[in-house]
This record gives C-alpha cells, sequence and structure tokens, in this order.
C-alpha cells in the first residue's frame, strides 16, 4: 500500500487525515490553549497574574493566539460568540451551536505549522526514498494526529521551531536564524531553549561567534518577557516554577537528583561528541544531529509524565529521521508508538471522550485503558507502562550514544 | 509472480483479521450487558454528568467543626447511579462516622431516595488525586439507577453521626468556580455564595441504538451549512489525491 501512492499523495493524504479528525474531536487543555489570549486580546493584559493553578505557557503563545483569535472575531463571529460564552459562563461547550465549526478553526493553525515542518524536514532527508518513507511515517503517525489534532494541543509549533532550528544549524551564513527560530519555538513553549548550547555548539565557529549566536538566541525571549514582567510582574515565571518543582520535586528528592544527573550527562555527551567532531574537522550532517536531538529529547522526556501525550509530538519528526536510516530499530519505534498511546489513552476524556463533540453521552459512557486494566490488573498499569518507556528510552539513549562514538571512534582507526 | 502472490497472501490475512475485529466489534456493541458480567456492565458504561473537581479547590471545614454539609445539583442524564466525593483526611486516632442521604427534589419537597454509612476506617491511605496536587480520598457511593433522573434536581447530604469530637479530620474540598449545574454549598444549614461542593456525579449508560444514531444526527444537523462546505473540501481532496496519482 505504501508503494502504491506517492511522496505527493501522501502528503495530502497526511493532510486528509488531520481534517477529517479536527472538528469531530475535543479535550478540554484545548480551551486552556485558548483561554488566556482569549482574555488578552479583549484587553485583559495581566493574565499571568490572574493566580490559576496551572500557569499559561510563555508570552509568544500569548500573542500568537490573542492575534488569532482577533481575526476570527473579525472574520468568522459565530466563533467568537462560541468561545466568548465558554470561557466568561458556565455553559457546556458540548451544548453549544458552532462546535464542530469552532473546533476546525481552533485546530487550523497547527496544520499550517504541520506542513511547514514536513516541508523543512524534507529539505533534510538526502534523496527521494528517504522522503517518501518521512511522509508515510508522519502521514500516519498516531501521536501527531492524537497530540495536536485531537486534544488540540499547540506543541506541533515549538516542535516546527526545533526542526526548523537543526535544518539551519549546518548552514554557517543562517546559524544565526537557528538561534532565533530556538527563541520563538521558546516563546511558545519553554523545551526548544534547551537546544540552545547544542546548536552554539554545532554552529559557532569561535567564543566570540558563540557569544553572537547565544544573543540571537536569547534576546527575543528577554525581550518579551520584560514586557510581559512589566505587566504582571513576576507571576511571568511561573510556569519555571512548575516545571521545577511540580514535575520533578528536586528538593529532598534523591532519585530526582539522579534522575537529573543521568540527564545533565547525555546533554554533556552529546554537547562532547559535537565538539570533537568539530575539533577533528569532520562534517556534521543531519543524520548525525539529528541522532543528538534525539538523544536530548530521550533524556528530556525521563522527567515527563507519560500520559502527556501531546509533549511526545515534539520528538516524533527526529525519531522517523532517525528509523528510516536504521530500519533494525523499527520494531523498538513501533513499541515506543504503542506505549506512548496507551498511556495517553488513561482518562475516559482522552479516550473514546475525545469524541465528545459527535454524542457526549455515548462516548464518554465507554471505558478508557485505564478503566480496563485497573479492571484486569490494577492500578499497577501506570506503573508497568511508565517502566517499560523508562527502560526503553534508557536503552535507546544509551545505544544511541554508543553508536555515535562507536561511528567517531571507528573512523578514527 | 512471488512477489504479487505475497501481497495477495498480505491482503487475505489483513482481510480475515478485519473481519473478525468488524464482527467481535459488533458483537460487543450490541450485547454490552450479555457480553461482560451483568455486575461489570453496570459499573462500566457510565456518564461523567458533573465534574466539580476543578478551579481553586480549597478545604471546607472538617466533620469535628461542622455537622453536616449538603448540595443541590441538577442532571443532565437519566439513570442517575454513582456519586465521588474527594474527601481529605488528617488521620488521627479513633474513626469518623458520617451519614450519607441523597434526596430528589420535587415541588420543593425533598424525597429520601438513598441513604449509607460511611466509616472513616473504611478509606484507602490519602493520595494525590488525578493530575491535582492536593491530596485525599475519592469515596465511591453507589446506589440504585434513577431512571427518571434527567433534568432532576437533586441533594446529596453528608452528616456527622460520630459523638466525640477528636477523632479524625474529614472533609471535603470545595471550589469557587461555578458550574452551571451545581448550586452553592450548604454547612449547616447555611448557604455559602459562590462555594460550591466538589464532587462527581454518573449515569448509567443505556445503549438504545436509535436514540445514539439521532442524537448524533440533530448534532451534525445543528451545523449542516458548515460541515458541508467541510465534506465538499474533505472530497475535492479525495479527488485530488486520486487525480495527482493519475
Amino acid at each position: 500500500m505504501v508503494q502504491h501512492f506517492s511522496i505527493r499523495q501522501w502528503f495530502f493524504i497526511a493532510i486528509l487525515i488531520r481534517l477529517m479528525v479536527m472538528p469531530f474531536t475535543l479535550h478540554g487543555d484545548m480551551f486552556f490553549v485558548y483561554k488566556y489570549p482569549h482574555f488578552f486580546s479583549h484587553g485583559e493584559w495581566d493574565i499571568y497574574g490572574m493566580g490559576e493553578e496551572v500557569p499559561y505557557y510563555p508570552p509568544g503563545s500569548v500573542l500568537f493566539f490573542a492575534f488569532l483569535q482577533l481575526i476570527y472575531s473579525i472574520i468568522f463571529t459565530p466563533f467568537e460568540e462560541f468561545f466568548h460564552t465558554v470561557i466568561y459562563t458556565t455553559t457546556d461547550s458540548m451544548d453549544m451551536d458552532n462546535l464542530f465549526f469552532s473546533l476546525f478553526l481552533m485546530k487550523l493553525p497547527y496544520l499550517i505549522f504541520d506542513i511547514f515542518l514536513v516541508k523543512t524536514f524534507w529539505r533534510m532527508c538526502a534523496d527521494e526514498k528517504s522522503r517518501s518513507k518521512f511522509i508515510v511515517f508522519w502521514a500516519l503517525n498516531p501521536i501527531v494526529i492524537y497530540g495536536t489534532y485531537m486534544v488540540g494541543h499547540l506543541d506541533i509549533t515549538p516542535t516546527f521551531f526545533v526542526v526548523l532550528a537543526c535544518y539551519l544549524s549546518l548552514d554557517k551564513k543562517k546559524s544565526h536564524w537557528a538561534c532565533l527560530a530556538l527563541a520563538g519555538g521558546a516563546l511558545f513553549k519553554v523545551f526548544p531553549i534547551l537546544f540552545l548550547p547544542m546548536v552554539i555548539c554545532i554552529s559557532s565557529r569561535n567564543l566570540r561567534d558563540a557569544f553572537r549566536l547565544l544573543l540571537y538566541g536569547t534576546l527575543p525571549i528577554l525581550f518579551l518577557y520584560s514586557i510581559f514582567y512589566l505587566i504582571s510582574g513576576k507571576e511571568v515565571f511561573n510556569i519555571y516554577r512548575v516545571l521545577s518543582y511540580q514535575d520533578f520535586q528536586v528538593s529532598l528528592n534523591y532519585f530526582n537528583i539522579l534522575l537529573r544527573l543521568c540527564q545533565a550527562a547525555v546533554y554533556a555527551l552529546v554537547c562532547y561528541y559535537i565538539l570533537l567532531l568539530r575539533f577533528r574537522l569532520e562534517n556534521l550532517n543531519y543524520v548525525t544531529i539529528s541522532q543528538c536531538f534525539l538523544a536530548v529529547f530521550f533524556a528530556i522526556y525521563w522527567g515527563h509524565l507519560i500520559s502527556s501525550t501531546h509533549r511526545y509530538v515534539w520528538f516524533i519528526p527526529f525519531l522517523i529521521f532517525f528509523v528510516q536510516q536504521h530500519q533494525k530499530w523499527r520494531k523498538a519505534f513501533y513499541l515506543l508508538l504503542l506505549i506512548i498511546v496507551l498511556a495517553g489513552l488513561r482518562s475516559r476524556g482522552s479516550c473514546f471522550g475525545i469524541f465528545g463533540p459527535l454524542n457526549p453521552e455515548f462516548f464518554f459512557s465507554l471505558p478508557s485503558i485505564k478503566d480496563v486494566t485497573w479492571y484486569l490488573i490494577g492500578p499497577q498499569f501506570d506503573l508497568i507502562i511508565e517502566s517499560l518507556y523508562k527502560i526503553l528510552t534508557g536503552i535507546m539513549t544509551i545505544l544511541l550514544l554508543k553508536n555515535l562514538y562507536l561511528k567517531t571512534l571507528t573512523h578514527e582507526k | 509472480m512471488k512477489n504479487n502472490f505475497s501481497i495477495y497472501k498480505v491482503r487475505i490475512r489483513f482481510i480475515k483479521i478485519l473481519t473478525i475485529f468488524l464482527i467481535s466489534l459488533i458483537f460487543l456493541l450490541n450485547n454490552p450487558v450479555h457480553v461482560f458480567p451483568s455486575d461489570l456492565a453496570k459499573r462500566a458504561f457510565l456518564y461523567n454528568d458533573i465534574i466539580n473537581f476543578s478551579g481553586q479547590l480549597y478545604r471546607s471545614a472538617n466533620f469535628n467543626e461542622a455537622h453536616s454539609i449538603s448540595q443541590q445539583f441538577h442532571l443532565k442524564c437519566s439513570n442517575f447511579n454513582r456519586i465521588i466525593l474527594p474527601l481529605y483526611m488528617d488521620k488521627k486516632e479513633g474513626s469518623l462516622n458520617l451519614e450519607f442521604n441523597l434526596y430528589e427534589v420535587e415541588d420543593d419537597q425533598k424525597k429520601l431516595i438513598h441513604s449509607s454509612l460511611i466509616d472513616s476506617d473504611s478509606f484507602p491511605f490519602p493520595a494525590k488525586i488525578g493530575t491535582h496536587a492536593h491530596e485525599g480520598v475519592l469515596f465511591n457511593i453507589w446506589f440504585p439507577p434513577q431512571n427518571n433522573s434527567k433534568y432532576k434536581t437533586f441533594i446529596w447530604e453528608l452528616v456527622k453521626t460520630t459523638p466525640e469530637s477528636k477523632a479524625t479530620k474529614v472533609g471535603l474540598y470545595l471550589t469557587n468556580k461555578p458550574h452551571e449545574q451545581v448550586d452553592p454549598v450548604n454547612i449547616d444549614g447555611i448557604t455559602r455564595p459562590r462555594e460550591y461542593s466538589s464532587f462527581y456525579a454518573y449515569c448509567r449508560f443505556d445503549f438504545n441504538w436509535g436514540d445514539i444514531f439521532k442524537t448524533t444526527l440533530f448534532r451534525l444537523d445543528r451545523e449542516k451549512i458548515f460541515l458541508g462546505f467541510y465534506f465538499l473540501v474533505l472530497c475535492g481532496l479525495v479527488f485530488y489525491i486520486k487525480k495527482i496519482k493519475d
């Protein structure tokens, strides 16, 4: 079946699949993405100071989604009415008119970033064959479809910026654009900034150049944060408080300190490898640096909740790129996808309930994976799936690093 | 030739698996009550009509300080049969006994439909509730399904029955986030404006396929103009995909 369609056809099949699920699926998290920018677009500037338990994303997300809603409110009045009612009243969104239309509009920007992402990755592929493989894996990828177009999280946007940074980092003339891309991504979600030191290692020619790139990667962030700091004060940094303490609780927890050390070790090994190649004047290529990105992603994920499927969109492009170059990793890739998908379908709202807009009472009544596994094996399911995930990604990281270093050593001999 | 034969074999296998899957699915969807043990079926297919464990959550007065907490709410589903109460607990010597009462309100008259006793000794150890930072116990209360519960008003009430006051501290989580189906909470006979108790209310789902189909169709029909345009775009895309192949 794969060979029956051309690359272009697969590209449009990918769009078709995404379009098919967009209006009929809903997860409450998507309203969170649009909620605070909606306040902002209506003149309530201090959105970080609203004292909510879960702080909103960085300022770039606020500006982007506020601007989008401003445009939508001018062109599509039913959407504005719909979302305004959802945010300011207690009306159940499932009972409202224009639900499908509004869901479609809310997910539409993700499709644009998705298309840009594919186009960027195609440029990194060496030939038609690898492009073709990439688009097939991407078109049918359950994590991208589910996390972005069914749940409606914004993660595809920063993912696109990271992919763009990866693509631009090898071009010496455009390395500053790579750092700007990371800054752009970090203004949507925090994680892209973690790649800034790595991209500087890849792109900089000397220390002065590294400092210049560092400024490119940090100044836009500092600029926007300082504007929002003037409005909301230190509340604007609440997202970092949550990242540091809610997910990890570093203080007085030896397991978490060990976890952080492992993450730092992976990062250091990756950066050292890049510098090692550069000092030997060997050419870095996309296959190598995408592996470096992938290893860092694995390390980041060790500290994340596996049930947050949308976060796994971040590394999917790099994983696909790697798997198409290394066919023997295919089974591990499928297993990893299966684990992430199973972990994501825990609650009813995330499982069949995601089709709630079609018939809420019916779809929310169907048991979720957690209900079934709780009945079959009790509460151990979460532990099993989490352990499986961590073991698998742990092994994959070690093998990735081993591959990278072995290749260099063999080359040296 | 050999390659064609293997593709043919794969296709046959795929069709076989698909057929078995579809038959099982049809059987499962048509007979959810018969496929599973009856008790499990009654507990598995539930609709969560009210989720009021959100917003800024805080602790109510515990049952050593308060005597009763009651909450009025309005349901949108039939076969109401379960309530989950998120309780906080500070374990100390001595257990606390509470009485749970469920009333149906009709013409301002309260009719008791279910009553049960809750003993704090039966609670599991308090743990983090869901993805929230709050610790507590999710206490399940099952009762016979109320067939005509749709669009009706109910009140649940927790009353302390333990006489001494130094028992384990148990209380409810409250929220100030309004919910269209939930009225303000009443603590010791005083209604607290803009304060609501956190709880979940469930209804057993009956598989009436005619109703399911009708509801889905009704919901699609509400947005026929958008959906008409949307399907046109999808069809256009399908034709385009076929065309670029040709």
